[in-house]
């Protein structure tokens, strides 16, 4: 009795040390699902596959023509096989011949289809990473930021499971396979490379140059500033306009995407910082580049979003199935409020309303209602996230609210409701359950808190 | 093994960033450290050699091709955003290899001259020599 009591009164307070090393672990090796490696994966194989048939350059555009493959060096821009400009501690690197460049670029282009369609991935990304560490270890000629950016993800992608989903490897090993949860260390140092690129070139941008808009004036009399949207953007902004926002924009992207609150916002700004970037100046692929980076800080924790819909109603469940398959990054989970277990979850909220209305309930335990939930889910949605930014222009809730309500009032009418439809979203008529986003979607709807 | 190996990836990685970020911001080597676009170099090169009693000879630049030679022949105004470092390491490259493969009887050091200006400022002057500190004013063997 007495060793109970004093176990309960002694109950293990973690030290300090002890604390710092589990946040320190369940920050770098948490394990989470896999699906946003995986769409890196797709969007960072799209952006090879821009480099190696030269579709890339906005700046361009009027101009554009696939080359296959595109070559990086031709008889007149090949280096002095004598003199290839070599690295420092690295002068015994061979370089490469004209010859022997070509073959990389042929072998770099088929491994980009592999790598995207996600065939053999395992193998594919560690060759991709060595060509380009070796083309870019022989010469510093090769250097380029698009890929310098390029090698770094490689080699951190060649240690990942980036082929788990959305792939070829994952459709030949059938639906039944495992698809167990990773290690977020790859997502973790890809965050950490994206938010180094933005902090370091910010800090190397806080001169006189660029406050004055001086730069951008030299770029434009250098004719590096170029394309049909040259008179556009520096008619519009001016040059300081332009030197200035894209400072603010990379001062701001180096923190914002670390904060939640902010992520979304910081996402949009960098997007629009890298067209605009890509609309003026020739920097290859680097703008794709750091835009399919950003799904790195989206969601690893997936399945953290609850939709409630009704399973007794068709038109509710087509919606759903339309929902899902938008959901890339599996970052919603669909719940039938009618099942009793997850009623007995969500007591606070009035069943009456859960008829009348879809219920959104976000990670921060708001619940979202009707229109407004339907604006939560499109904006996390990959593919929805820009036209559902325009659902929070002024005067657009009001409509939604009115073709919501509309819609709402006849769905009984499209068979919800009726004898015989009744189904749970989680059994018949939902597309499966996931296991690993059971743990997310109960911790949503423990945060809970209705306003 | 398997978690220490993990950990020190981590810390592999972190230091690497700090360690490249760092050193672009002090040697103004804007391409393994994130230092893009921070300004612009306007710049011409020469090339001599430094004989052993203390003069120098003029070198016409010799094994540059394609896009090499864009960055290094010399009498020509040439440009670049990657920082008065990368053209620094550019110059010590060349200065090496001209050193090791060229050097003329009685040659001492090989100099890279390069006559410079960052945004349009004014003018300024870097000397990129190897070896960096040669024996000079005796007489050669």
């Amino acid at each position: 009795m007495r060793s109970t009591e004093l176990a309960s009164t002694t109950a293990p307070e973690p030290a300090l040390g002890e604390r710092a090393l589990w946040l320190w672990n369940r920050f770098w090796f948490e394990r989470v699902p896999s699906h946003s490696l995986s769409l890196l994966r797709l969007f960072l194989g799209i952006t090879l596959l821009m480099r190696q048939t030269a579709l890339y350059g906005l700046y361009r555009i009027h101009d554009l023509r696939a080359e296959l493959p595109r070559y990086e060096y031709s008889a007149d821009s090949m280096p002095d096989p004598h003199f290839a400009m070599p690295w420092r501690f690295l002068e015994w690197v061979p370089a490469p011949s004209l010859w022997t460049y070509r073959r990389i670029d042929e072998v770099v282009l088929v491994l980009a289809l592999m790598f995207t369609a996600g065939w053999l991935t395992r193998v594919v990304t560690p060759l991709i990473a060595v060509l380009f560490a070796y083309v870019l270890a022989a010469s510093q000629a090769n250097y380029y930021h698009h890929f310098w950016v390029f090698t770094i993800a490689f080699t951190v992608l060649a240690f990942s499971h980036c082929g788990d989903h959305y792939s070829l490897d994952s459709y030949l090993r059938g639906p039944q396979a495992a698809r167990p949860e990773r290690s977020i260390l790859p997502l973790r140092l890809l965050q950490v490379l994206v938010s180094t690129i933005y902090s370091f070139t910010f800090l190397a941008k806080l001169n006189h140059g660029w406050l004055s808009g001086d730069i951008i004036r030299i770029f434009d009399d250098s004719d590096s500033i170029v394309g049909p949207f040259r008179s556009l953007m520096l008619g519009t902004l001016g040059a300081q306009g332009l030197s200035l926002l894209t400072l603010a924009g990379e001062g701001f992207l180096a923190f914002a995407l670390w904060v939640p609150r902010l992520r979304r916002t910081a996402i949009g700004v960098g997007i629009v910082l890298h067209l605009g970037i890509d609309m003026l100046m020739m920097v290859r692929t680097f703008s794709f580049q750091m835009m399919a980076l950003y799904i790195v800080f989206v969601a690893p924790a997936s399945g953290g979003a609850v939709a409630l819909v009704d399973g007794r109603c068709a038109l509710c469940r087509r919606m759903q199935r339309l929902g899902m398959l938008f959901d890339w990054l599996r970052r919603v989970t669909w719940r039938d409020f009618r099942d009793p277990s997850v009623r007995a979850r969500i007591p606070d909220l009035p069943p009456e309303r859960l008829e009348r209305e879809m219920a959104v309930v976000t990670p921060d335990g708001r619940v979202h209602w009707g229109f407004f939930a339907w604006r939560e889910l499109a904006i996390r949605f990959p593919l929805t996230l820009f036209p559902g930014s325009l659902l929070f222009l002024p005067g657009v809730a009001w409509l939604g609210r009115k073709l919501y309500a509309r819609i709402a009032r006849k769905r009984y009418d499209s068979g919800c409701g009726q004898a015989g439809a009744a189904c749970s979203l989680s059994t018949a008529c939902g597309l499966g359950r996931s296991e690993e986003s059971d743990r997310a979607w109960q911790e949503t709807l423990r945060a809970l808190h209705v306003h | 093994m398997k978690s220490v190996l993990r950990q020190l990836a981590v810390v592999a990685f972190l230091g690497l960033f700090a360690f490249l970020g760092a050193d672009t911001l002090a040697k103004e080597d804007a391409r393994l450290g994130w230092g893009m676009f921070a300004y612009q170099i306007r710049y011409q090169l020469r090339y001599e050699w430094l004989l052993a009693d203390g003069s120098t000879r003029p070198q016409r630049p010799m094994d540059l091709a394609g896009k090499v030679k864009g960055y290094l022949d010399s009498g020509v105004k040439q440009r670049t955003r990657y920082g008065k470092g990368a053209l620094q390491r550019w110059l010590e490259s060349y200065a090496r290899h001209m050193y090791d493969t060229r050097r003329p009887k009685g040659a001492v050091a090989f100099r890279a001259i390069a006559d410079y200006a960052i945004n349009e400022g004014e003018p300024l002057c870097m000397v990129v020599q190897h070896p960096e500190a040669p024996v000079v004013g005796v007489a050669a063997r």
